[in-house]
């Protein structure tokens, strides 16, 4: 058997593994508070599970969608900050320093970063699942199509892309995000208070795209779902369209932020 | 009169640079320096701070990118073959506190030595317990000289064939300073290396050096051999007649002059009895030449010769 060359770079078979190890217990604290809010969200809804009255709509079996997709999207949205803790571009020296091409290296720690959050992401909908399974007890059975449970998935995948993006490219991701946030609603407020339609109507319809493509397609079917099906398969072509298109966009920015070149600081 | 040399002859190099430019936005860091590194040999790069000495290494590693000019190490194009590069270098940064403070040192070992095959667990041990390195603790809470022993054994612990080191001794007291230049020094004796460290404190380096290079605010003020420096560079101290314009013919030489009334005392590069010759000739008189160790010839390097102090 042949032995390694002493003088090549580690291969990425043997990175992969370092990374996802590495993640794992850089977020254990990560965990323990994620498992404290869960635990919260499980008590919660096993009271509201006992408590609910059988005819309230609000119990209908499509809303676990919604249920499931929108914590799911916030955590995802918080993981980056996690993978990225205390390593913006301006303490990353370390990991630069390291013999592996940056861009690459990047996108493997993201990836370690994906990984785990879909691990968190199975463990908070068995939770979900199993109570689901308990209001059968109380609302008769579910009709949740397993082919549509890659949605939250989804959704929490789209929302870790773009604000991974935002933490491998800057310093601070948050602030930026609260600045486009800002910048995005002011120009909003000037275009609705001109009644500037050239400048309002993109706004729109960006931010409800975005909007869509997180929320997973009972947000973008609109309340109406839980009493139509075929509203539901409408939300899904809508919330399908508005995905692909974010998707696409947040990976390609994420490539090239990972593969630009930053200087050391 | 000869110029002070600001080339190395050789052929086997195991770093060269050519025309090496970086500014950070109007600061100009490096101004177009070809710094040359033989193959095997131990090269202090002194300068003040902010000379550009932490920049020319990190464009070495391709952490920083260059503006113009290359840079070939072990053979390899640094910005092309930045990962097979860095496989091949031990590196102490300049900065102690890294991303990783979250880690216990012995997290932080396992995990560095994965990225490289060469890693030695057996050499990294005994280097830990030489340094004194605590492995139980977290690297954010070590001091800044534990912080820095953890870096020299990341180090040296894969047994590079190329070291880079950015003040690695910044911050240690002087008994952890004597203990990891003695390391250092060990395992230069026992595995073919090239050393390459930047430093302000040139003493401490004084018995590792055989090559140095004087960088001052951005340019390469001269790299010579550590034996030339010794036989070549030497201070004049002479007594010269009233109205005396100076020895015309060591222009370009001198490297360094202060007088005090009637009294010069000239840092000169060149041959000594013809540095002599010169001044007698131009009717000083020398009363004392003595040779200067590095620290010395590092200051006098540094400071500039046309501000230097000068009192009539």
């Amino acid at each position: 058997m042949s032995r390694p060359d002493p003088t090549s770079p580690p291969s990425w078979r043997t990175i992969a593994p370092t990374q996802l190890r590495m993640l794992a217990q850089l977020q254990k604290k990560d965990f323990v508070i994620l498992g404290s809010i869960v635990a919260v969200l499980v008590a919660l809804s096993i009271w509201g599970i006992a408590h609910a009255s059988p005819d309230n709509g609000s119990n209908e079996p499509a809303m676990i969608f919604a249920i499931l997709t929108i914590p799911l999207v916030i955590v995802a949205a918080f993981w980056p900050l996690g993978v990225w803790r205390k390593e913006s571009p301006e303490q990353r020296g370390y990991f630069w320093s390291l013999p592996a091409s940056r861009g690459p290296h990047t996108l493997l720690r993201v990836g370690a970063g994906w990984a785990i959050l879909m691990i968190v992401c199975v463990a908070i909908m068995v939770v979900t699942w199993v109570l689901a399974e308990a209001s059968q007890v109380r609302f008769g059975p579910l009709e949740i199509s397993l082919a549509r449970w890659y949605v939250p998935f989804a959704t929490a995948t789209l929302a870790y892309v773009l604000i991974s993006f935002l933490a491998v490219l800057l310093d601070g991701p948050v602030r930026a995000l609260v600045w486009t946030c800002v910048a995005v609603g002011g120009l909003r407020i000037v275009a609705e208070a001109t009644q500037l339609t050239a400048l309002g109507a993109p706004i729109d319809t960006v931010v409800t795209s975005l909007g869509m493509a997180l929320a997973g397609p009972l947000g973008s079917a609109g309340p109406e779902v839980v009493l139509n099906g075929s509203a539901l398969t409408q939300g899904f072509v809508l919330w399908g369209a508005n995905y692909l298109i974010w998707i696409v966009l947040g990976l390609v920015a994420l490539v090239l932020a990972a593969f630009r070149h930053q200087d050391a600081r | 009169m000869t110029a002070l040399p600001t080339s190395l002859s050789g052929k086997d190099w195991a770093i060269r640079t050519s025309g090496l430019r970086k500014s950070f936005g109007k600061t100009v860091a490096l101004r177009g320096i070809d710094l040359t590194v033989p193959e095997g040999a131990t090269y202090v790069l002194v300068g003040p701070n902010g000379a550009g000495k932490t920049t020319a290494l990190n464009i070495i590693l391709d952490l920083v990118r260059a503006d113009g000019g290359q840079v070939e190490a072990l053979g390899l194009d640094s910005r092309r073959d930045g990962p097979a590069l860095r496989a091949q270098i031990g590196y102490v940064p300049e900065a102690q506190k890294w991303e990783c403070n979250w880690m216990r040192v012995a997290t932080l070992l396992a995990y560095h030595g994965q990225y490289f095959s060469s890693w030695d667990d057996e050499y990294a041990a005994r280097l830990v317990k030489r340094l004194e390195v605590p492995l139980d603790r977290r690297y954010g809470k070590l001091s800044k000289g534990q912080a820095r022993r953890v870096q020299v054994v990341l180090a040296l612990a894969h047994r590079p064939p190329l070291l880079v080191l950015d003040e690695p001794t910044d911050g240690l007291d002087p008994l952890a300073r004597e203990t990891t230049l003695s390391v250092l020094a060990e395992h230069m004796a026992e595995y073919p290396t090239t050393l390459l460290i930047s430093t302000h404190l040139v003493h401490e380096t004084e018995r590792l050096a055989d090559h140095m290079g004087v960088l001052n605010a951005g340019g390469l003020r001269t790299q010579v051999p550590v034996s030339d420096l010794q036989e070549m560079l030497r201070r004049y101290h002479a007594q010269v007649p009233e109205g005396w314009s100076g020895a015309g013919v060591l222009d370009g030489s001198v490297v360094r002059r202060s007088r005090n009334g009637r009294e010069i005392q000239w840092t000169v590069w060149g041959d000594e009895s013809m540095v002599r010759a010169s001044l007698t000739e131009s009717g000083a008189a020398v009363q004392d030449v003595r040779a200067l160790s590095l620290e010395e010839a590092a200051i006098s390097l540094l400071s500039d010769e046309e501000t230097s102090h000068v009192e009539a």
